[in-house]
C-alpha cells in the first residue's frame, strides 16, 4: 500500500513545480489538503489560470467520498475522545479507511458469530494511527522528492496499477454476504459507467452511493425471506401495490 | 501565488470538514437505528468496488477489459494457456475471453 502511493506522491510533488506554481504549493497541498487526486485537480486548475474558487470546488467535490468513510468509521469510535477523533480526521485517507474498516468489521463479525470478543480501542486506535501515519509520512517524503525532481519526472510512472490491486485485496474480504456482493457489483458497475460518461473523479462517489443503496435494498429484500415461509412472515400486501 | 494559497487553505478546510463530518458526532453514533446501520454496512464493499473496478478496467481513462498485466505471472515466465498476451496494436477492441482454446468457436 505504501509502495503503491509512491509514484502518485512524486507526481503530486512534481506537478505544481512543472506547471510553474512552485514547490511551496506542492508542499502546501500535501500537508494542508493531503488528498492525492484532489491535490492534482487543484494544481491543474490553478496552473490553467482558474480562480481559487474553481480550484477549491474541484478539490472538495473529489473529496466528498471522505464523508462516507467518516460515517463508516464513526460507530467504531464512539468512545474515543473528540480531540483524538479530530486528529484521526486529518489523517483519513482511502488507504487508512480501507485497512481499518476491513479489520474492525472482521473483528466485530467474529465476535457476533460467537468467536473471541473484538479487541477494544486500545487495539483499534494504534492500528489506525499506525497505518495513517505511515501513509502520511510516506506522502510527505514523496511530495518533497517530487518537488526536487520536478519536471524531470518521467511520464511513464506506473501510476495506474499498484493502487487498485491493493484495494482489490481489501475488497474481497469486504464481500461477506449476498447484500454486500450486490453493493460491490452495483458500486463498481455504476462507478465504471459514471467514469465512461465523463464523471472523472466523481465516479467513485456516484458508484459508492449507488452501491450503498443497492446493498441496503438487497438486505431488506433478502430479510423478508423466501416466498415459501409465509407462515412466519406474511408478505405485506401494500408493498407491491405501492410500487405500481 | 496568493491565489494558490487561498485555494490551498480553503480546500484544506473543506476537505478537513468532510473528513471529520461524522467523526465529530461519533459519540452519538454508538447506537444508530437499524436502517442507518444497514446503510453504513454497505459502505466498505460499495466504496472499495467503486475505487477498484474503474481503476482496473479503464486504467488509462478508456475502457480496456483485456489486461495482460493481470494475467502475467512474472515478466520472464511463460503465460498461462489461454491467457496469451497480445501485442497492443491496431484498433482497440474489447477482449472478453481467452483468444483461443477452450470455448472458442
Amino acid at each position: 500500500m505504501l509502495i503503491g502511493v509512491i509514484p502518485f506522491g512524486l507526481v503530486a510533488g512534481a506537478t505544481p513545480v512543472a506547471t510553474g506554481l512552485g514547490g511551496d504549493v506542492s508542499i502546501g497541498l500535501s500537508t494542508i489538503v493531503f488528498a492525492g487526486a484532489s491535490q492534482l485537480a487543484a494544481a491543474d486548475a490553478l496552473a490553467d489560470g482558474a480562480s481559487a474558487a474553481v480550484a477549491v470546488i474541484a478539490a472538495c467535490t473529489i473529496n466528498l467520498r471522505l464523508m462516507l468513510y467518516s460515517a463508516s468509521l464513526a460507530p467504531f469510535l464512539a468512545a474515543v475522545p473528540l480531540r483524538t477523533r479530530l486528529l484521526m480526521g486529518y489523517l483519513l485517507t482511502d488507504q487508512a479507511y480501507a485497512v481499518s474498516i476491513t479489520r474492525w468489521t472482521r473483528e466485530a463479525d467474529v465476535e457476533a458469530t460467537g468467536g473471541p470478543p473484538a479487541p477494544g480501542l486500545d487495539h483499534r486506535l494504534p492500528y489506525y494511527f499506525g497505518a495513517a501515519l505511515l501513509l502520511w509520512g510516506n506522502w510527505q517524503i514523496c511530495t518533497i522528492l517530487g518537488v526536487l525532481v520536478g519536471s524531470a519526472l518521467p511520464d511513464s510512472l506506473p501510476l495506474d496499477f499498484a493502487i487498485p490491486l491493493v484495494f482489490l485485496v481489501l475488497l474481497v474480504p469486504a464481500i461477506t454476504s449476498r447484500p454486500s456482493a450486490v453493493a460491490a457489483i452495483v458500486g463498481g458497475g455504476v462507478a465504471l459507467l459514471a467514469a465512461e460518461a465523463g464523471a472523472s473523479h466523481l465516479s467513485v462517489l456516484f458508484g459508492a452511493l449507488a452501491g450503498i443503496v443497492a446493498g441496503a435494498i438487497a438486505e431488506t429484500v433478502l430479510e423478508r425471506g423466501t416466498p415459501y415461509d409465509t407462515d412466519e412472515h406474511p408478505p405485506d400486501p401494500g408493498l407491491w401495490r405501492g410500487e405500481a | 501565488m496568493n491565489e494558490a494559497w487561498v485555494a490551498i487553505v480553503l480546500a484544506g478546510i473543506g476537505t478537513y470538514a468532510m473528513r471529520t463530518s461524522f467523526l465529530v458526532f461519533a459519540h452519538r453514533l454508538a447506537d444508530v437505528p437499524p436502517l442507518v446501520q444497514r446503510l453504513l454496512r454497505q459502505i466498505p464493499p460499495a466504496a472499495l468496488a467503486a475505487i477498484v473496478i474503474p481503476a482496473l478496467v479503464r486504467p488509462h481513462d478508456h475502457l480496456d477489459l483485456w489486461q495482460p498485466r493481470l494475467c502475467r505471472r512474472s515478466p520472464a515466465g511463460p503465460p498461462r494457456p489461454g491467457l496469451v498476451a497480445r501485442p497492443r496494436q491496431g484498433p482497440r477492441v474489447l477482449h472478453l475471453g481467452p483468444p483461443r482454446g477452450a470455448g472458442a468457436p
